[in-house]
């Protein structure tokens, strides 16, 4: 299990997460990495609110309270424009930073 | 107190903190009821997700956290990383944080200068409805007179109030137990409590009938005066005072104000008299301050200033020059400076501006070059996940405190050139009371916004750029090659900007220099160095009534005792008495030309001073034809008169002078009638011509000298030529004037009067000067820190070179060249520049075209030069680099 704490690299699921699912909670977006990642990639609880908050200040998501599935009231998140362009960004960095990683280790 | 802060927070933020809680919870309950759907037992369930959560507390308040302080949280951050960055690279930090202080530092000092006189606002309520109205002519403020002001005051509708205050000195005796003349001066009753809206502190305001002969032995004090004097005698309202040897009756005392800060403490009412004989003598003079009727602009009141005036020059039958007076109304400010002062201080403001352009890109270029440097740090950054915007935000931070610790430097550093140049212009404090030049909250604001200015002017570039930086090749390159083309670009524009400024700065300073130098080359036809004046002050004159005269002789024989006492000072050379000194001021007496036809309404005019004979050896005046005035010229012989050169080629050109007589009316000489027959008077000698405007640079103009031995003048100026140090004789020159019955006043050297004339000139050139200093200083800092960084960058393409068989000599040249190059664009766009603030400056010049080549030329050849010194030192360097060494390192 690839344990990420990267806050760059926990940004990207979250942002990806949204644009894939478009509205969701927090406990969804824990649940939809986890399928997504076949079980590779754990978000720890803890540390997902206090990023979804930030991203929410940072303007690149906007959240509203609505009732779930079961009648419970959460907490929803959803993508906004700046949040869809800082998603592009950080896909493209990411894509650099595995480059670069693997031409490194490729390096004989 | 920590408890009670953290309390309440916590009552603040406890409906978000609630919001939060909720939020989390869901969370968890959501994860519980899956559990439970999976079969998991209510407990088992609960448990597991608690465990899954982690610690809820702690989850809270970090989210509560990035809630609440977010920003905060960053830039407490970014300050913390900038702080080490910074510390890693002392010498950037070093050199950044100098570079800012000297830009800051002349901000501060002039704009306190600038608010002090010109923005602040005055010290009373309604400032701004207050107003004076000034007499000039051709744009010279002149004073204007108690009648005029009269006739203005009954026509005038434009005004709440038009008040008075007279340039006269009332003297006041008698306070406690020192000897001290106080100075008062007289104004229109209710001026202070009606016009500055100030209540006295005891006691009463002036009646508005005070000030006519009769009842106007009144008088209110200032604070200070009452508090020094009169040891704040709470009684002191009835009481009497002696002013000019009168008694007074004390009717008021001012609160503390302004007036506290002057010198004349103390205030006696004044009034127009309307009796016809009175108005026609001697007339107080002075200044007219009025306060405007609210919603009357100040054009408006123009306007009917200008109508009036119109009308005053046509009832008075005025003509001539006087049609050329004007009447103009403005704000009352504290703008008291003379306008060539006033220029100086924008120009100066300009200047410092600058300045601090010029130490902005010097760090902005700075930055760049360390920016080359720390690539590496930027590319690993972005690619751990921080954002463009975070990195900038890095960045910026970094200018920002550079700019702090160099713009608190840069106050210090102001506030000890406020010294300097409050030195250099006294003026700068005197000039009215209610101006006080210092640090204050709105200088140190000001301070703060240049501060933050410099910053971004000098980090938003350099930050920008970094945070563009490509990430993957970034990552590749390693870290030999550093910064593409376009960064030194920037840079090298940077660079060449700086020259550019520094060009222009250094053009005005060596203007300003040149021009500096001019006014000392003068010719003042005198010798300045080594003569005391001082003036013998009148016995007071009680209400203006002129004082019994002295009958001539006796006048005389006290003069000539006083002659003997001044002579007989140890050090004292030559003596003399004379009504007008050099340099104050030139006055117009009409006369006639014996066998010359003359247009009455336009006879010719001169300068007309009466001496005694030493006068011309004590000025150290040279004679040109004929002689000097001398013993033999008295009571009883024709009256002599000297002329100057300016004289006789306006008024004698084609005559030997010495055979001419001038005509002069009797009432020039004190106890003629005006109804006698002018007096004929010899020429006897030409002098050189004596220096006799108010400023150095005023045309000499035709001037005559009579004997006072002939038509004696009681109390006038003395002078004495000594051997030794003037200054010393101060003393012992005044207990001599003392000893014969006179009481000396104002003594001074020549010298400090001339020293006075050059004293805006001389502040110019050395603000200026100084300024332009600096401004090269930054200038060559720039473009040897650009040269080295550049020769650092292409260290590789050096070493090749010199493998290949370059020699050293054409290394050294190869970089000269290109630093030279930037230098001499700078230059030449500064020359531009320099041009434009000539024409600016041309007017406050002195014998200074405004092209002025000679200092334009000097300016460049001094700022090349050193800036080929600025290259040439890295380009050594450059030539040391070992060829086998750089090429083994690839």
């Amino acid at each position: 299990m690839a344990r990420n704490d990267l806050q760059g690299s926990l940004d990207l699921l979250v942002l990806k997460t949204l644009s894939q699912r478009g509205r969701l909670h927090g406990y969804g977006i824990v649940l939809h990495i986890q399928r997504a990642s076949d079980d590779l990639l754990q978000v720890e609880e803890g540390s997902l609110y206090p990023a979804l908050h930030r991203m929410e200040q940072q303007g690149w998501v906007r959240s509203e309270w609505a009732l779930t599935e079961t009648n419970r009231k959460a907490k929803y998140y959803q993508l906004t424009a700046a949040g869809q362009k800082e998603l592009a960004e950080a896909e493209a960095s990411f894509e650099q930073l595995v480059k670069g990683v693997r031409a490194m280790l490729r390096y004989a | 107190m920590a408890l009670f802060s953290r309390t309440a927070n916590l009552f603040r933020r406890s409906r978000i903190d609630r919001e939060i809680e909720a939020e989390l919870k869901a969370h968890i309950e959501m994860r519980v009821e899956d559990n439970i759907s999976r079969g998991m037992s209510p407990d088992e369930a609960r448990r597991d997700a608690l465990v899954r959560f982690g610690n809820p507390t702690a989850t809270l308040e970090r989210v509560s956290a990035v809630d609440a302080a977010l920003g905060l949280n960053e830039f407490g951050r970014n300050i913390r990383y900038a702080l080490r960055q910074l510390r890693r690279s002392p010498g950037f930090a070093f050199t950044a944080i100098l570079a800012l202080a000297l830009g800051i530092g002349p901000n501060v000092a002039i704009f306190s200068i600038i608010w002090a006189t010109f923005l602040a606002p005055l010290p009373y309520p309604h400032g701004n409805e207050l107003v004076v109205v000034w007499n000039q002519y051709k744009g010279e403020r002149l004073p204007t007179e108690l009648n005029d002001y009269a006739y203005f005051k009954a026509r005038a509708r434009s005004f709440k109030r038009l008040d008075f205050t007279s340039w006269r000195t009332p003297h006041l005796t008698g306070g406690d137990t020192s000897e001290a003349e106080i100075p008062g001066f007289p104004r229109t009753p209710g001026a202070f409590t009606e016009d500055l809206e100030e209540p006295m502190a005891l006691g009463r305001d002036f009646l508005p009938n005070e000030g006519l002969p009769g009842t106007n032995h009144v008088l209110i004090m200032a604070n200070r005066l009452w508090r020094e004097h009169y040891y704040a005698d709470p009684h002191i309202i009835g009481k009497f005072v002696s002013v000019d040897q009168e008694p007074y009756q004390v009717v008021g005392v001012l609160p503390p104000s302004p007036q506290d800060r002057g010198e004349t403490q103390f205030i006696v009412p004044v009034l127009p008299t309307t009796d016809a004989r009175a108005a026609s003598g001697t007339q107080d003079q002075g200044i007219v301050y009025g306060r405007l009727k609210p919603g009357v602009t100040i054009e408006q009141a123009q306007a009917e200033m200008t109508v009036i005036n119109k009308q005053l020059i046509h009832d008075r039958g005025w003509g001539g020059e006087a049609v050329a007076l004007t009447e103009s109304v403005e704000p009352l400010k504290n703008a008291w400076l003379s306008p060539g002062l006033q220029f100086s201080l924008w120009l100066l403001l300009a200047v410092v501006g600058l300045v601090l352009l010029i130490a902005c890109a010097n760090v902005a270029n700075l930055q760049l070059a360390r920016a080359a440097g720390r690539k590496q740090e930027i590319a690993a950054r972005l690619a751990l996940g921080a954002t463009r915007r975070q990195v900038f935000a890095q960045l910026l931070t970094e200018s920002l405190i550079l700019a702090v610790i160099g713009g608190m430097l840069g106050v210090v550093l102001g506030w000890a050139l406020l010294k300097v140049a409050i030195g250099l212009v006294p003026d700068l404090t005197t000039q009215s009371l209610e101006v006080q030049v210092g640090m204050n909250l709105h200088v140190l604001g000001f301070a703060m916004l240049v501060t933050i200015l410099a910053a971004v002017v000098s980090g938003c570039a350099p930050g920008w750029r970094s945070s563009r930086v490509n990430l993957s090749e970034t990552l590749k390159q390693g870290s030999r090659t550093a910064g593409g083309r376009s960064r030194t670009r920037v840079q090298s524009a940077l660079a060449a900007g700086e020259f550019a400024l520094a060009m222009i700065l250094l053009a005005g300073a060596g203007m300003a220099l040149h021009s500096f130098w001019n006014l000392t080359q003068i010719d003042l036809g005198f010798t300045a160095d080594h003569v005391v004046t001082g003036i013998l002050r009148h016995p007071s004159s009680p209400g203006n009534r002129p004082l019994p005269a002295s009958p001539p002789e006796q006048v005389t024989e006290k003069q000539r005792e006083l002659l003997r006492r001044l002579l007989a000072v140890p050090g004292a050379s030559h003596a003399a008495l004379t009504t007008n000194t050099p340099l104050r001021e030139y006055l117009r007496f009409p006369f006639t030309i014996a066998g010359q036809a003359n247009d009455p309404s336009y006879p010719p005019v001169a300068d007309f001073v009466m001496v005694t004979p030493d006068y011309f050896k004590t000025f150290g005046i040279q004679l040109m034809r004929g002689r000097f005035l001398n013993e033999g010229d008295t009571a009883a012989s024709p009256f002599a008169v000297v002329v100057n050169e300016t004289f006789v080629k306006r008024y004698l050109p084609n005559v030997d002078p010495l055979t001419q007589h001038l005509r002069l009316p009797q009432q020039y000489f004190p106890g003629r009638s005006r109804s006698s027959p002018p007096l004929e008077c010899p020429i006897v000698g030409v002098v050189h011509d004596v220096a006799d405007g108010e400023k150095l640079t005023d045309d000499t103009q035709p001037q005559m000298w009579a004997s006072l031995w002939q038509a004696p003048i009681e109390y006038v100026t003395f002078a004495v030529r000594t051997s030794v140090d003037p200054e010393a004789m101060m003393g012992s020159i005044r207990k001599a004037v003392a000893a014969s019955g006179y009481k000396p006043d104002k003594l001074q050297t020549m010298e400090q009067v001339v020293e006075h004339l050059r004293s805006n000139d001389r502040f110019e050139a050395a603000l200026l000067g100084g300024f332009a200093a600096l401004a090269l200083l930054l200038a060559t800092v720039g473009i040897y820190g650009l040269m080295t960084f550049a020769v650092a960058q292409r260290t590789h393409e050096i070493g090749v070179r010199m493998a290949l068989g370059a020699r050293r000599r054409d290394v050294v040249a190869l970089v000269v060249r290109s630093g030279m190059r930037l230098a001499i664009v700078g230059t030449a766009i500064g020359l531009a520049g320099a041009l434009t603030l000539g024409r600016l400056m041309h007017a406050t010049l002195y014998g200074v075209h405004a092209l002025d080549l000679i200092s334009l030329s000097a300016v460049a050849a001094l700022l090349l030069s050193v800036a080929v010194l600025a290259c040439w030192v890295p380009a050594r360097r450059s030539a040391g680099i070992d060829p086998m060494r750089v090429l083994l390192q690839e």
